[in-house]
């Protein structure tokens, strides 16, 4: 089992590492100066849809969205349910895992293949996943208290050391509010799907009347995190550069070199990402196997070593390339994406229990 | 179970991670210190790398060993493509070009007048090129690269200058990464340092009547390079790349080691001019960036003398001005100094005095300020000073209307209100001496 404070540090961890240097408010849409305030809708909005997963959590004490949605929608609908969302977890999975191989290629080992590096991480990932929430909600605290003492760092050092300021903040809405929410809608879905690991963590956490305020944390600061890094790209890069670069916030830390004391500070980074994202990949393949686990009534350790076996090709081939990563990370595909999990998943189990709750139900 | 399994995911790990496939061993690699860049034939560029080479550097150019003595050399490629060029680079080099440690990137002048974006895309889509990296413009790329001054590389010394130059108070460095934000943000146009070198075919002088080589034993360039340049009058009569060698009291001749250094300014991704000595800075005053430099100003004393005072900060307050007719920049400049150097009997602490030397201060920055603001606006024609992204910043909508016009119309004819407040704020170690 898992405390509350764990949860937040897994789902905290997971999505700070992630974002962590592809900064998806930058990337999408035309926001420019006005990503930041893209990323306080997309947080805004994450939490919202995500404190719905929490609340369901909540109500079904030592059972997953598996179970529950099973109970809910009966045994089809509840596996439609159940399967949209643990899809969801483990393609993410396998787009993190061949993205991060990928720019560790691109920026520091051209002649590695990518499976060298994918094959490992994935494999770590599974291993993570087979020890099983207690571990990883353990490893989330340390890992946690490292992440954060690297950003503070990393971000005392942009400021002290990075090049001059071009860009500004301002104008606020200056192209209006269309591009702000194009923008936010990316981070939104990656926000939301970060939050909704809740449905199948929640099984293994103790207090449950705390789910719902440990995942809106988890989310609040990690949009903190990301507001922080949007700002610092955008100001030091200037939005155009800052969106036209695979890894703004690579390319910013390039750029800071501080002589005799820390010369790559994008190694540092680098670093930390990898941490970041092995987390994770390693929480989203454990809540697609507890998913699966529990809608079918498997063992979720079995699950996780077929998937990972299934895993293999596509984080080794070029159809997850960093190519298809801007177009599965654009507006349009993360938009659909979010309606599919809201409309396939939340909406439906939801209203089941309310309707439940309505006829005098647990 | 579990421990066979973590055994065996450690040494799948360690096989994965060692980096098998990537390995080059250090005494594998050339080491690119720095690049040149300048224009070929037609639409080609000549690619100058300093290979270093660690070993000699080790070891001293003058010790007794089968090392060899060369600290470094230059190769020089032309291409259609900068990588291209150090493909062919690669093709006479035994050891693999890494360009992960160049610290600067020299562009000459007359690829720079062409327009360096091209490059600058290649500087920024390789991740094994810093973006921390200094942009220097030069008459010739070149000929930068073959010159080095009191380190043994001549990507030392240009690293070096980056550094110490500014306390110069008369250049500004900016990065690669500067560089590129500045092109891609709307009302601001970039700069680099500019450093003047020699014209690398005189590699052949006299010294006293005898044929030597003048570039520094140390480097070796593979074949002499010939680069024509214009100058547009840019240079002053003077300047050592017109004369590059000049005859010291000894009589011999002292390699191109006198650099004049400034700002090249762009317009987009083309240099429009070079602002050198005073004029470099004049717009250092009027964007707040000087923080260290000296200042001569005649003694208010009346003694006919000079005094000299170093800077030691500033700063400017730039506040657009929008009405509906008028775009106008107010811009408040503020200057600390200290005295360094004046006449015996001046007294420091007299506040007449003190104030008569503040107006003076006051005068020099104003004027030096305008003149390069006159001649940035009416020739250049190059918003350098980002006063267009003041605009940008605080009307949007106006400037979407003033932006096509901005560099051409707009810019060379905006009203730039300047206000100068300097303050000395100390007489240095002594109030002043008496003479007898």
């Amino acid at each position: 089992m898992i405390s509350p404070r764990q949860l937040f540090f897994t789902l905290a961890l997971a999505r700070i590492g992630a974002l962590l240097v592809l900064l998806p408010v930058v990337h999408a849409g035309e926001a420019m100066q006005d990503a930041w305030i893209s990323v306080i809708v997309a947080t805004g909005v994450a939490i919202l849809i995500a404190w719905l997963g929490a609340y369901l959590a909540m109500k079904h004490p030592g059972k997953s969205l598996g179970r529950f949605a099973n109970d809910l929608l009966g045994r089809l609908g509840g596996t439609i349910a159940t399967g949209i969302l643990a899809l969801s977890f483990y393609v993410l999975c396998l787009i993190r895992v061949r993205l991060v191989s990928l720019v560790i290629i691109s920026h520091f080992m051209p002649r590695t293949p990518g499976w060298a590096l994918a094959i490992p991480i994935l494999l770590t990932a599974c291993y993570g996943a087979m020890m099983g929430p207690d571990t990883i909600g353990r490893a989330s605290e340390f890992f946690f208290t490292v992440m954060a003492v690297i950003i503070v760092a990393s971000l005392a050092v942009f400021y002290a050391w990075s090049p001059e300021r071009v860009a500004g903040l301002k104008p606020v809405l200056s192209r209006g509010l269309g591009p702000v929410f194009a923008a936010s809608v990316p981070a939104t879905f990656l926000g939301l799907v970060s939050g909704l690991k809740v449905l199948a963590l929640g099984r293994f956490t103790t207090e449950k009347g705390k789910i719902p305020k440990a995942t809106a944390t988890a989310l609040l600061i990690s949009g903190l995190a990301l507001l922080v890094f949007a700002i610092n790209a955008v100001t030091a890069l200037g939005p155009a550069q800052a969106q036209r670069s695979v890894t703004p916030l690579l390319a910013l830390a390039s750029s800071v070199s501080i002589e005799g004391v820390l010369e790559r500070l994008d190694l540092v980074l680098v670093a930390a990402w990898v941490m970041g994202v092995t987390f994770d990949v390693t929480a989203l393949l454990m809540s697609s196997s507890i998913l699966i686990g529990d809608s079918v009534g498997a063992d979720h350790r079995k699950v996780t070593a077929v998937l990972f076996l299934l895993g293999l090709v596509p984080v080794s081939h070029r159809i997850t390339d960093i190519f298809t990563m801007r177009r599965l990370h654009s507006t349009p595909v993360t938009g659909i994406w979010a309606i599919v999990i809201a409309v396939g998943t939340l909406a439906p189990v939801f209203v089941a229990y309310l309707i439940k709750k309505r006829k005098g139900g647990s | 179970m579990r421990r066979t399994g973590f055994v065996a995911l450690i040494i799948f790990l360690a096989l994965g991670f060692s980096g098998c496939w990537d390995r080059i061993e250090i005494e594998d690699v050339a080491i690119v210190g720095a690049m040149g860049i300048d224009k070929g034939q037609g639409d080609n560029v000549v690619v100058s790398l300093e290979i270093t080479n660690p070993g000699a550097l080790a070891i001293g150019t003058h010790a007794a060993t089968s090392q060899s003595p060369v600290v470094s050399i230059v190769t020089r490629d032309e291409a259609s493509t900068i990588r291209a060029a150090i493909t062919n680079a690669q093709r006479r080099t035994p050891r693999r070009i890494v360009t992960g440690l160049i610290g600067t990137v020299v562009f000459g002048q007359s690829l720079a007048r062409e327009g360096i974006g091209q490059y600058i895309d290649y500087l920024v889509r390789n991740a094994r090129v810093r973006s921390s990296a200094v942009l220097a413009t030069c008459d010739s790329g070149a000929g930068l690269l073959q010159r080095p001054f009191l380190s043994p590389l001549p990507s030392r010394t240009l690293a070096g200058l980056s550094e110490s130059a500014p306390a110069s108070g008369m250049t500004m460095t900016a990065t690669i990464t500067e560089f590129a934000a500045k092109l891609s943000e709307p009302g601001i146009e970039p700069i680099t340092l500019h450093t003047v070198g020699r014209k690398t075919k005189d590699v052949q002088v006299k010294r006293q009547g005898e044929e030597v080589k003048q570039t520094d034993p140390a480097v070796m360039l593979e074949e002499p390079i010939d680069v024509d340049i214009t100058l547009d009058g840019e240079l002053p009569a003077d300047s050592p790349v017109l004369s590059p060698y000049r005859e010291s009291s000894s009589g011999e001749f002292v390699p191109g080691i006198t650099i004049d250094i400034g700002i090249a300014a762009y317009r987009d991704d083309k240099m429009v001019g070079l602002l050198d000595g005073v004029e470099a800075r004049g717009y250092l005053w009027a964007t707040g960036k000087l923080e260290e430099g000296t200042v001569e100003v005649p003694d208010p004393g009346g003694s006919g003398k000079t005094i000299a005072l170093s800077i030691i900060r500033s700063s400017a307050s730039i506040k657009p001005v929008l009405d509906e007719e008028v775009v106008r920049m107010d811009v408040e400049l503020h200057v600390d100094l200290e005295t360094r150097e004046g006449p015996l009997d001046t007294d420091m602490t007299n506040e007449t005095l003190l104030q008569a030397l503040e107006d003076s201060i006051d005068a020099l920055i104003l004027h030096e300020a305008r003149a390069t603001l006159n001649r940035v606006q009416k020739e250049l024609k190059s918003d350098i000073y980002g006063f267009g992204n003041r605009v940008y910043r605080a009307n949007p909508k106006l400037w979407a209307q003033l932006e096509p016009r901005w560099n051409d119309e707009v810019f060379p004819n905006l009203e730039v209100r300047l206000q100068v407040s300097s303050r000395v704020r100390a007489p240095g170690a002594a109030y002043g001496l008496s003479a007898r």
